[in-house]
């Protein structure tokens, strides 16, 4: 990999034809920006100077929403943003994380999601942060009945960079879905946790976790579904995979389980491994270069984590882990 | 006395201690198809790694040669890169790497940047038709829950639009159904040339009903005991290979 996020690197962003209103988090400013198209807008709470509650409804035809939660000052910076989807509402959600600041620099990131019935969310989040910072997320997500919530998650960089997150399965037929990865490299320490809690009947959560590591860096995924007694017919999966680019790198993982009830269906397991040596010679018997092969297969474990975005969003996210791709 | 496409004088072949091939010879002029026939573990595939370059075999005696060139100590893209192909028993999967991404990368490896985009989609096009695989297969990953039939067509894919100069083909015809082998089969056959050779190795004769070798060789206990005509396989397919190590 060739990442390197600079100090003072902001990342530029246009418009698409999909995207509806645009809200910043930047550390430069006193408040949240929004920008919104003039025909759709959305219900904004301002809660503190970096905390914004947004709603959006089922009639407000609402396609994308891109968040930017933006630092380079050596400063500490929190922010706070919580969404909510009145029942039968569908939204997307296209959120970067960027910190760069070449100096000490701390901060926490606290997000809120409350779906109601029926409702959709697709959320991704990319994530880059300078060897200097360190970062903090918190992710809580409220599902009723019959709602959708799609999560992918991608970061890299950053001197420590944690990721927490609870999803509350509050209705019937509540679904989650999650793919989540973290790259390491150089001295880097990563850490992920993620939580189900099933409190109801016929709900089901699937989580595909993974972590890249190379040089000394170090990744650590937790993992624990719970199903509460009540919760029967429920489908929970957690699967955690780990791929090692060098011999010093570490990878810890611990899915976990809690299941109060006989009658569900849980799953879960947990493997690490270097480069396949097959997978090696295999690609390097068909002319590439060991570097290029090794290469072609971390960039197939990136993308596998990648699917829940379109095209676009992966070929620009896998050339700026790799540059340019083989 | 031209070079041979392949020449294996006396080749000692071990893994992990074990000795697979001693004092194995064969000798593959340009243009001729060989078959090579042997029981389970006999050491075919092998014989085909360690010709790849599998470092897991240990080449510990002996000469390898491709045109005229040793290939004892090149790397496997070197290999690939002098016209050498290897078309797999099993296939690797390699999750989230597209079959288009994968084959364009190896289409520039090993022939250079000779097949501009436009020609090579018009190309791939054309062998997918020519193979019978839908268009859909070239946005599914790296052989990532493709059936034993779908692996054989891709290695076949692969070998079509990479023009190697010798194919060493392990057990292409395993895991097939008779229309696909027979698809497969003349998508091979179709390739053949005065320049090109091909190392079919096969534990059936009904490869061989479409792909006709110019020789047969059954190998038994690390080395060649007995070359023939086409005739020899069916000899085989009468006999078993009970008679052949015994009388060997």
């Amino acid at each position: 990999m060739n990442l390197k996020i600079e100090a003072g690197d902001l990342s530029s962003w246009e418009w698409s034809d999909r995207d509806d209103v645009c809200v910043t988090f930047d550390s430069a400013k006193p408040e949240v920006l929004i920008e919104s198209r003039a025909s759709r807008q959305l219900q904004v709470e301002t809660l503190s100077d970096h905390a914004i509650k947004l709603r959006v409804s089922s009639d407000n035809n609402m396609r994308r929403i891109r968040v930017h939660r933006f630092s380079n000052q050596a400063v500490s910076f929190s922010t706070r943003l919580i969404v909510e989807l009145a029942s039968g509402a569908e939204v997307e959600i296209d959120e970067e994380v960027r910190q760069t600041s070449d100096v000490g620099h701390r901060a926490v990131h606290e997000t809120g999601i409350i779906l109601g019935e029926n409702s959709k969310l697709r959320w991704v989040q990319s994530g880059f942060f300078s060897s200097a910072s360190e970062t903090m997320q918190k992710h809580r997500a409220q599902m009723e009945a019959g709602s959708e919530f799609t999560l992918g998650y991608f970061a890299m960089g950053g001197k420590r960079n944690e990721f927490a997150s609870r999803v509350d399965l509050l209705g019937r037929g509540a679904r989650a879905k999650v793919r989540a990865l973290q790259l390491g490299q150089g001295r880097e320490k990563h850490k992920q946790t993620w939580e189900a809690i099933h409190g109801v009947p016929g709900a089901s959560s699937e989580f595909q976790i993974g972590a890249l590591a190379e040089d000394v860096s170090f990744c650590e995924m937790n993992g624990l579904l719970r199903v509460d007694q009540g919760a029967e017919n429920s489908s929970a999966i957690m699967k955690m995979k780990g791929l090692f680019r060098s011999a010093r790198a570490q990878i810890e993982g611990r899915p976990q389980l809690e299941i109060l009830n006989d009658n569900v269906q849980v799953a879960h397991g947990c493997a690490m491994s270097p480069i396949d040596p097959e997978q090696l010679f295999y690609l390097r018997s068909r002319g590439l270069s060991a570097t290029e092969a090794e290469d072609l297969i971390a960039q197939g474990f990136v993308a596998d984590y990648l699917q829940d975005r379109d095209d676009e969003q992966k070929q620009r996210l896998l050339k700026t882990i790799f540059g340019e791709l083989l | 006395m031209t070079a041979a496409l392949l020449e294996l004088k006396n080749l000692q072949l071990k893994v992990a201690d074990r000795e697979l091939l001693n004092n194995f010879s064969l000798r593959i002029e340009a243009g001729e198809v060989h078959a090579l026939m042997g029981r389970n573990g006999s050491g075919k595939t092998s014989l085909a790694q360690a010709l790849m370059g599998n470092t897991k075999y240990q080449v510990t005696g002996g000469t390898m040669e491709l045109a005229g060139e040793s290939l004892l100590g090149l790397a496997p893209e070197e290999r690939a890169k002098k016209g050498l192909f290897l078309g797999f028993q099993y296939p690797t999967a390699i999750p989230g790497v597209k079959v288009s991404q994968f084959l364009r990368a190896a289409v520039r490896s090993v022939r250079g940047d000779s097949l501009p985009p436009k020609e090579f989609r018009a190309r791939v096009k054309k062998e997918l038709e020519a193979l019978k695989i839908p268009d859909s297969f070239m946005t599914r990953f790296l052989n990532e829950g493709f059936s034993g039939g779908e692996k054989k067509k891709l290695e076949t894919l692969q070998l079509r639009m990479l023009e190697p100069k010798l194919a060493v083909l392990d057990e292409t015809d395993s895991g097939l159904d008779i229309d696909a082998l027979r698809t497969i089969a003349e998508n091979i056959e179709a390739m053949r040339t005065p320049q090109r050779s091909f190392l079919l190795i096969t534990h059936y004769q009904r490869l061989l009903d479409y792909i006709r070798p110019d020789f047969v060789h059954i190998l038994a206990n690390g080395r060649i005991v007995k070359s023939g005509s086409f005739e020899l396989a069916k000899e085989l397919e009468l006999k078993g290979y009970e008679a052949f190590v015994e009388a060997a």
